[in-house]
């Protein structure tokens, strides 16, 4: 019906298409399916005679499916009335001819949609396939992201967790190393008490509680808190015997280990409490023992337990015969109490009030490595020197003034250490430290120091044959003193002299004529400055100070160079700082500069031997860094750390003829600071 | 400190570099050949007595660097020059070309009467020489000056040359052709007792010239 419908629809409108039809019906191979009158065709051939045809088709042929059409037309046949042939026949043609159009239409239609169906048809055939290729690659797709998701993310993340966890371990690790050492610290701590460094083993004590309450969260470490503070509270019991020592035999450098102990626990009061408690009990027990060794001894095989009895019952047990040496000996022994206390408060006197100044630095310099620093005003020994001087000091020096008949200059054989030691040495009064026409009592200083100089030179000439005397279980300590003791004697020579080059000459002076001076000068002068000549007249005076001195004491080559090649030294860095202290400079307050330094330079290298000229590129190379341009003035700063922040600061500020531009020279001025931040 | 002295006479080292004008300095003030001579930065200086007929001169040396920063204070150095010494590379034809240029500066920023003595430097190169000694002569005489072949590395004819100069200029001093006096000659008397004692010479020379 549908078709039927369509083949209706196109009718009235589609005359010219059925016009175009026409050449088709003509077209070779078109074969009609029904055949009717093979001689008289009845194909309306004319497309306007068809379309008439088709229009001339009643409308209930177009109904519906359910039409029967050879029922409607025998339904047509009135049966009342005869069977008129021809007029059946007439019909019959009509109805044939009618079927014959529709017929040719729809084969018309059909033929004309043929191509266009094959082509939909093909097009749909190829949707199809695109259809399912893109099925299968919507498939892979899925399947390659969810293998992308499983192999990546869940990768990566596990790879991310497990670094965390890692990282989690390592510093759990560090923690727990942390902890080994701090458990291990206890056996240091025992060591420490064994070799009687109570300060050190207190420190540390004290450290190691810190450090543990920084690992409270672990569980091990609360045993370990108990037991630091147990080994603390030993260490503060073996402390206090130590200090009960003190009461018998004092010394000097275990009664400061001990004091310098008590500070860092913060009980220097209780020590005190302590000690004149030991004190009583010292002088309790020594008496006692001595009194019931006599009592013991002259008792024979009386059974009586005199070591019960009250001392004032005991001493009522000495007989007439042992009466005096027993006295003698308590006295003797209460002597040495007596000594002890005495000694005790004389430290107290000498050293409390200036320890508890420094009480923050335990080992605090000894009086050896103190008088040299007051003379130079620095740090002028080498470690090496600094150690042997204090290991000196500390073996073989009293520190403390006993009266005795050991005080006047002839060692003193410690009983119980049985080492030898020596008073605190003093400079003599004759002579004189502070003329500086005698260079601060430079013959004395070569004497003393040279004297040293040549017993260490000795030594070393027998040092083969004291090797071959020495049994070689002691060869190490021999070894020991020449490589800790001999060796460095000459090392001594440099603090020693240095101190006189440094107070020889006035630099300051030298500093406040150098500030006067004008270098903002537009002419090339020919004539230096009058402080190159007063500098030149106080090292003239120097060398003959020097000779005068080496007229009495012969003057060594070594001492003579390190006193002109410091006094050298110290001009040329007076120099330096002289010339940092100029505001503006121009080229030619510069040329001036380097005439002052070149007339000094040539006028000095007549006064003394000294070649190369120390430090004197030191000046040379400031001078000149004023002529560089901006980009290498950058590096040089860099480069030169050797001067100060000053002098650095000058170099870039006081060129009058605007050499740099002003953003340059604040830039430059920045990098100076920087490099001064670093410097501290 | 006083200085025993005659005269003090500044002078100049000039030219192109590279021609060894600080190593003729040095070897002229400490007698030895400057290994690594570095480029001069802004100015060297060097002083030295030296004895020239019977008198002592003290010569202030200064050798100048050819850097910008430098230029604009060159004028200065010239004129305060009593001599100037005017080095060329003989192994350099081109240092040798410069030296008209060099020339014009000195005589237009130094003193008139600056005593300029011609120094074909490197003379010890002579296998590699590219100015001959010949030319270098005439071009020294059409232009006023003295020469003299120097090698800086051997020392040969370095202290002969500033002699000669500070020689030509004493001359040119007592011949009355120089004025120690006048302002910018580069000349100065050693200590005042001197100046007194020839002080009076000199002003009769002036007279005489006037
Ligand atoms: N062979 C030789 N080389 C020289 C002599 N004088 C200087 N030189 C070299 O020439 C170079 C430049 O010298 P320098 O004094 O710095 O030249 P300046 O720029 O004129 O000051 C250096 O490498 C010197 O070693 C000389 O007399 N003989
Ligand atoms: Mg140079």
């Amino acid at each position: 019906m549908a078709l039927r419908k369509k083949i209706r629809s196109l009718l009235p409108g589609s005359k010219q298409r059925s016009s175009s039809l026409d050449d088709d019906q003509s077209s070779p191979g078109y074969e009609p399916i029904y055949k009717y009158k093979e001689e008289d065709r009845e194909f309306a051939r004319d497309p306007l005679e068809q379309a008439e045809l088709i229009s001339s088709i009643e409308d209930v042929y177009f109904s519906d499916d359910s039409f029967d059409s050879s029922r409607y037309e025998l339904k047509k046949l009135d049966s009342t009335q005869p069977i008129d042939l021809d007029k059946m026949d007439e019909d019959r043609d009509v109805l044939r001819k009618q079927l014959q159009a529709v017929s040719k239409k729809v084969s018309d239609l059909v033929l004309e949609n043929q191509s266009a169906y094959v082509k939909e048809l093909q097009r749909v055939m190829e949707l199809q396939t695109n259809l399912q290729t893109a099925n299968v690659i919507c498939a892979n797709g899925r399947r390659q992201l969810s293998l992308a998701k499983k192999d990546f993310t869940v990768a990566s993340l596990s790879i991310l967790s497990n670094h965390r966890k890692r990282l989690q371990l390592v510093s759990l690790m560090r923690s727990l190393h942390t902890i080994k050492t701090l458990q291990r610290t206890d056996i240091r701590l025992r060591e420490m008490m064994e070799e009687e460094d109570y300060p050190g083993a207190i420190q540390l004590c004290l450290e190691c509680q810190k450090a543990a309450s920084t690992f409270k969260h672990f569980t091990c470490i609360s045993e370990l808190n108990s037991k630091l503070q147990d080994t603390l509270e030993m260490i503060e019991e073996q402390l206090d015997q130590a200090l009960a020592k003190t009461c018998l035999n004092f010394d000097t450098h275990h009664y400061n280990k001990v004091q310098t102990a008590y500070r860092l626990l913060g009980k220097t009061q209780t020590a005190m409490d302590q000690l004149h408690m030991h004190f009583t009990s010292a002088i309790h027990n020594t008496a006692f023992t001595i009194v019931l060794g006599y009592v013991e001894l002259c008792a024979g095989s009386d059974n009586t337990n005199f070591q019960k009895m009250p001392y004032r019952d005991l001493c009522g047990h000495i007989t007439v015969d042992t009466y005096i040496p027993c006295l003698v000996n308590l006295c003797k022994a209460l002597w040495e109490v007596m000594m002890s206390y005495h000694k005790t408060i004389d430290w107290h006197e000498r050293f409390d009030p200036a320890a508890q100044q420094v009480s923050s630095t335990p080992d605090t310099e000894s009086g050896f490595i103190c008088a040299f620093q007051k003379e130079s005003s620095g740090r002028v020994l080498g470690s090496k020197l600094t150690t042997t001087l204090k290991r000196i000091e500390d073996n073989l020096i009293q520190q403390s003034v006993v009266p005795g008949p050991s005080q006047l200059g002839a060692p003193n054989t410690d009983e119980k250490n049985t080492k030898v030691k020596f008073p605190y040495p003093h400079l003599s009064p004759v002579v004189e430290m502070t003329d500086l026409n005698k260079l601060f009592g430079l013959s004395e200083r070569m004497v003393a120091t040279e004297s040293l100089l040549f017993l260490s030179e000795q030594f070393q000439f027998l040092q083969s044959h004291l090797e071959s005397m020495i049994p070689p279980s002691k060869k190490p300590f021999l070894q020991q003193f020449y490589s800790q003791t001999v060796i460095v004697a000459h090392e001594l020579r440099i603090p020693v002299y240095r101190s006189v080059a440094t107070k020889a000459i006035d630099f300051e002076q030298m500093i406040q004529m150098m500030t006067n001076v004008r270098w903002d000068i537009k002419e090339i002068m020919s004539q230096h400055n009058p402080y190159v000549d007063w500098l030149l007249q106080e090292l003239q005076l120097f060398d003959l100070r020097i000779q005068e001195v080496a007229r009495k004491v012969p003057l060594p080559q070594p001492v003579y160079y390190i006193l002109w090649e410091h006094v050298i030294r110290l001009s040329n860095w007076t120099f330096v700082e002289g010339f940092a202290c100029a505001k503006k400079c121009s080229n030619e307050g510069r040329a001036l500069m380097q005439l002052d330094f070149q007339q000094f330079l040539m006028k000095l290298e007549k006064l003394t031997d000294i070649r190369p000229i120390p430090d004197r590129e030191y000046v040379e190379t400031y001078i000149k860094a004023f002529y560089l341009t901006e980009n290498d003035m950058e590096q040089w700063i860099r480069d030169h750390r050797e001067y100060s922040t000053k002098q650095l600061t000058s170099l870039v500020t006081s060129g009058v003829t605007s050499l740099f531009q002003k953003k340059s020279r604040q830039k430059l001025v920045q990098v100076i600071e920087e490099i001064d931040r670093l410097r501290r | 400190m006083s200085e025993s002295y005659d005269f003090l006479f500044k002078f100049l080292v000039i030219g192109s570099a590279g021609t060894g004008k600080s190593c003729i300095l040095h070897q002229f003030i400490e007698s030895k050949f400057k290994q690594e001579s570095n480029h001069t930065i802004g100015v060297e200086f060097g002083s030295k007595v030296v004895n020239v007929g019977g008198k002592s001169v003290k010569l202030q040396i200064w050798d100048t660097a050819g850097q910008e920063r430098f230029r604009s204070v060159t004028r200065s150095y010239y004129r305060g020059a009593a001599g100037a010494l005017l080095v060329y590379d003989i192994t350099s034809r081109e240092t040798y070309n410069a030296l008209a240029n060099w020339l014009a500066d000195a005589r237009t920023l130094a003193s008139p009467n600056i005593v300029i003595i011609l120094c074909g430097n490197k003379k010890d190169l002579e296998a590699d020489r590219e100015v001959t000694f010949l030319e270098a002569s005439r071009f020294a005489q059409e232009n006023e000056m003295m020469f003299l072949e120097t090698s800086a590395l051997t020392g040969e004819n370095v202290e002969e040359a500033f002699l000669k100069c500070a020689r030509s200029i004493l001359t040119k001093i007592e011949s009355g052709e120089l004025d120690p006096e006048r302002m910018g000659s580069g000349i100065q008397y050693g200590d005042s007792s001197l100046r007194r004692t020839r002080r009076i010479p000199d002003q009769t020379t002036q007279q005489c010239n006037c």
